[in-house]
């Protein structure tokens, strides 16, 4: 039961409403509340209820996030997101409040998405060969949102940290920079969702910033980060691979091809640095490319 | 007989006097359990770590009587109930208030502590809470002359009414 933790925090009528669906349908992956809305619920089948969701539910709702507490979230509001029990994330839009031209904080909150954290366990291991031959290469999964690549990378950090005995492969020194706090799901710094034993988490750090950080400070041996990018993100993968760090990273794009359009992957790529490309479809298929031949499928 | 009833009114009188004018230093001791009460509030708050519920529970094991019983019963609201923070600390304070040495101004005061309790950011929970505190400092300098003013006139006035009741009905 993985929304378990969720519970506590909707209120009376919307639990009502969603509760007999999350039990009989597990793949849902989404509750999406819309004050004044029908209550949704998505996944690979979408539910629209006939309940709605009020702003009395709102106000509740709001409350029970916050703890009554939305001093000590500000830097949360400002992000978007809560991570909750369980590394469930609940999305959340209403009024932004702007400071000097930049979003300071969130207030009148009338949209939420709970994105329910559901981890499998197992599922980097068909393609564990390519990632750890006589140790562990450096590697970019490539995919659109939702094929799966945050599930891959959680499943890679839980084996790294963790070893695979079946494989002969032995725990290592593994960190994760998780500046979105989706890998881990952190809460107040206790990751929520297995990522392996020797692993050193740095929750909603700057990608850039927290890679350089965990090089320094954590000597790992495997470097986890999600969704490359921005040019700064370049530069900090590009010290850690000089490094002997064998990193881990994804980058939204539908193929190689794709993400090769952005000119810091195409930088990335062009430095050879990496070891493997993995392109991952929303079917949970995947394509390994290894360097400039492609291998598998 | 007469002399045993005349000793019962002026024990009663007395006993009168005494209650009012302990009411008196009850109300500057309660006011200044309050201030203390928010001021940790809002230290709670400035820090950042804890969450409302947690705060408040630490306050009412902290503070001394009677205001401990609203903070406790305010910090199991907080874990249980769907509504705002302010209704709670609203309908806690009407709930509770009966046995407290305050005055209604003291009360009012009091309740405004919870306006936008916990929907506001550090710095403007700390803004409203230190506008609080500060009336409440003034309620307290006010309730400690009257204290001082009318405590020992309280007793006197109602040892002399006792007296003179009991000297006319002998």
């Amino acid at each position: 039961m993985p929304y378990k933790t969720i519970i506590p925090y909707l209120p009376e009528s919307t639990l009502q409403a969603v509760s007999p669906l999350l039990k009989s349908d597990p793949a849902i992956e989404e509750i999406r509340l819309r004050t004044g809305q029908r209550i949704e619920l998505s996944g690979p089948k979408p539910y629209v209820l006939s309940t709605y969701f009020s702003e009395q539910d709102r106000a509740a709702f709001v409350h029970k996030i916050t703890k009554h507490s939305v001093y000590r979230l500000e830097e949360q509001l400002k992000r978007g997101y809560l991570t909750i029990e369980g590394g469930h994330r609940i999305g959340l839009a209403g009024q932004a409040v702007l400071k000097e031209g930049t979003v300071s904080s969130m207030t009148n909150l009338s949209f939420f998405n709970i994105r329910i954290a559901k981890q499998k366990k197992g599922a980097a291991l068909p393609m564990l060969a390519s990632l750890c031959e006589g140790g562990w290469k450096s590697t970019l999964l490539i995919g659109p949102p939702r094929s799966g690549k945050t599930t891959l990378l959680r499943d890679i950090a839980r084996i790294a940290g963790t070893g695979e005995a079946n494989r002969k492969i032995k725990a290592v020194k593994t960190c994760i920079v998780d500046e979105r706090s989706e890998i881990a799901g952190c809460l107040y710094g206790v990751p929520q969702l297995d990522v392996g034993m020797k692993t050193d988490v740095l929750d909603a750090c700057p990608k850039s910033e927290g890679m350089m950080m965990m090089i320094r400070s954590m000597s790992p041996d495997v470097l986890i980060v999600d969704e490359i990018g921005r040019p700064e993100d370049a530069q900090a993968l590009s010290e850690a691979l000089h490094a002997g760090i064998a990193v881990i990273a994804t980058v939204h794009a539908r193929s190689l091809e794709e993400a090769l359009r952005r000119p810091v992957i195409r930088q990335i790529k062009e430095s050879g640095l990496f070891d493997n490309y993995i392109e991952v479809n929303r079917e949970h298929g995947f394509t390994i490319l290894k360097k400039e031949k492609q291998a598998a499928g | 007989m007469k002399w045993a009833g005349a000793l019962f009114i002026v024990a009663a009188s007395l006993f009168i006097g005494w209650h009012k004018s302990r009411s008196y230093g009850e109300r500057v001791r309660q006011i200044r359990q309050f201030e203390t009460a928010l001021m940790m509030l809002e230290s709670s708050i400035a820090y950042g770590a804890e969450s409302m519920e947690t705060a408040v529970r630490a306050i009412s094991n902290t503070i001394e009587k009677p205001a401990d019983r609203i903070f406790a019963v305010f910090a199991e609201e907080l874990s249980n109930s769907e509504k705002s923070a302010e209704d709670l600390w609203s309908d806690v304070l009407k709930k509770h208030s009966s046995g407290l040495a305050l005055k209604k101004r003291d009360l009012q005061i009091v309740e405004q502590a919870g306006c936008m309790l916990g929907t506001v950011t550090q710095t403007a929970e700390a803004r409203k809470l230190q506008l609080v505190l500060k009336q409440l400092e003034k309620q307290r300098e006010e309730a400690a002359t009257e204290e001082k003013k009318l405590s020992g006139m309280t007793r006197s006035v109602s040892l002399l009414f006792g007296l003179m009741t009991a000297i006319l009905l002998l």
